[in-house]
């Protein structure tokens, strides 16, 4: 199953640049995808719970990795806000609504994922 | 079959490295942290190293300064993500052979891989210093040109003569046409042949490092720099330097080189 499948939903990964780096293999495709399954929903509760303390430095490691993450496995419309996340979460007034768009997009991203495994 | 290891705490990435570069034919081992990885590069004995940069433990600078601690000629490529930015220039200086943002485009991570890999077997090749009259004969045995057209008999004449003087040489040509086999053969039969012959390869190092090679420095000259380091130059003396892949190094260091030469 292909991302394009799901035009009209932007937030959905764009699996472009994992592919070209896998060489199109969907084995290796699918087993990087399932690393991302594991590892991925615990690290976006993991931030969830940093803000909700608002602990900073927890929030500029866990969203440090999170965005190396969403960007290798293609969701790349949160990142910018990890980014903020990462440089000023203590000067964000919107950081709540923020994590609650991020942890939207992941949850939707995961449901993509899983219908492709 | 060359052997890379990838040390990173994040599972995905290692993965990641390890599917692409496995499909270029190379055998990929993975380290989840700095400590593992130290093991397996005492016993593995690898090519290359990737390392990411933030790693709980031992992180990629300390890999970095165990490997020259150890005198492994490891070319180590440091991995880094988002906002490294300070942290890179450090790496760079320790002495990775360079640094790759994560995620790293496919074609960028494999011609990086296939360079440093190439500059690491290159400056193995090589022997960086010569001085011995004995060591100078097995040099010019081993580094025979063949050769009875006219052109190449023009060559040989010219080496005959740059040989016997104090000259600044420009050796042009194709790869593998065997411009270091001419400079080996322009030292070893002058008046240079009991002197040392120095060889840098310039574009296996960065610019920092290459001038920091090429001039050497003094103790506390910039952060890391806790003793004296004598540069090629100097080393050289009144031998031959010979600077491997010139045409590489960056303006600024070229300026610099003027200044010398």
């Amino acid at each position: 199953m292909s991302s394009k499948n799901f035009s009209g939903f932007p937030d959905l990964p764009d699996l472009t640049f994992l592919r070209e780096m896998l060489g199109n293999d969907e084995e290796s495709l699918k087993e990087v995808v399932s690393i991302f399954l594991e590892d991925g929903p615990p690290m976006v509760k993991s931030l969830e719970e940093s803000v909700r303390l608002k602990d900073y430095d927890m929030i500029k490691r866990t969203s440090h990795t999170l965005i190396t993450e969403l960007s290798t496995v293609g969701i790349t419309s949160v990142v910018p806000d990890l980014k903020r996340m990462n440089k000023s979460a203590k000067d964000m007034t919107d950081i709540e609504e923020v994590m609650q768009r991020i942890t939207d997009v992941v949850d939707k991203s995961v449901l993509f994922f899983k219908s492709m495994m | 079959m060359e052997k890379i290891l990838v040390i990173d705490d994040d599972k995905l990435v290692r993965k990641v490295f390890k599917l692409t570069l496995s499909k270029e034919g190379y055998d990929v081992l993975e380290a989840e942290d700095g400590r593992q990885g130290l093991q397996l590069i005492k016993t593995e004995n690898p090519d290359l190293v990737l390392t990411d940069f933030q790693m709980p433990g031992i992180n990629g600078l300390e890999v970095i300064a165990e490997i020259t601690r150890l005198k492994l000629n490891i070319p180590v490529i440091m991995l880094t993500g988002y906002g490294d930015v300070s942290l890179t220039i450090k790496s760079i200086q320790k002495g990775a052979f360079e640094f790759l943002e994560k995620p790293t485009k496919p074609e960028v991570l494999k011609s990086t891989v296939r360079k440093a890999l190439d500059s690491a077997q290159t400056s193995r090749n090589l022997p960086e210093v010569i001085t011995s009259e004995e060591e100078a004969d097995k040099e010019l045995d081993n580094n025979f040109l063949v050769g009875r057209t006219p052109r190449m008999k023009e060559i040989f004449k010219n080496i005959g003569m740059i040989s016997m003087n104090k000259v600044n040489v420009l050796i042009e040509g194709e790869t593998g046409t065997g411009k270091e086999l001419i400079a080996r053969l322009v030292h070893f039969s002058g008046i240079t042949r009991d002197k040392p012959l120095v060889v840098v390869n310039c574009s296996a190092l960065t610019e920092t490092l290459l001038e920091s090679e090429l001039f050497g420095h003094v103790k506390g000259s910039f952060t890391d720099s806790i003793r004296d380091k004598k540069g090629k130059f100097e080393l050289a003396g009144d031998g031959t330097i010979f600077l491997d892949e010139i045409s590489e190094i960056s303006l600024n260091t070229q300026v610099k080189l003027l200044r010398v030469i």
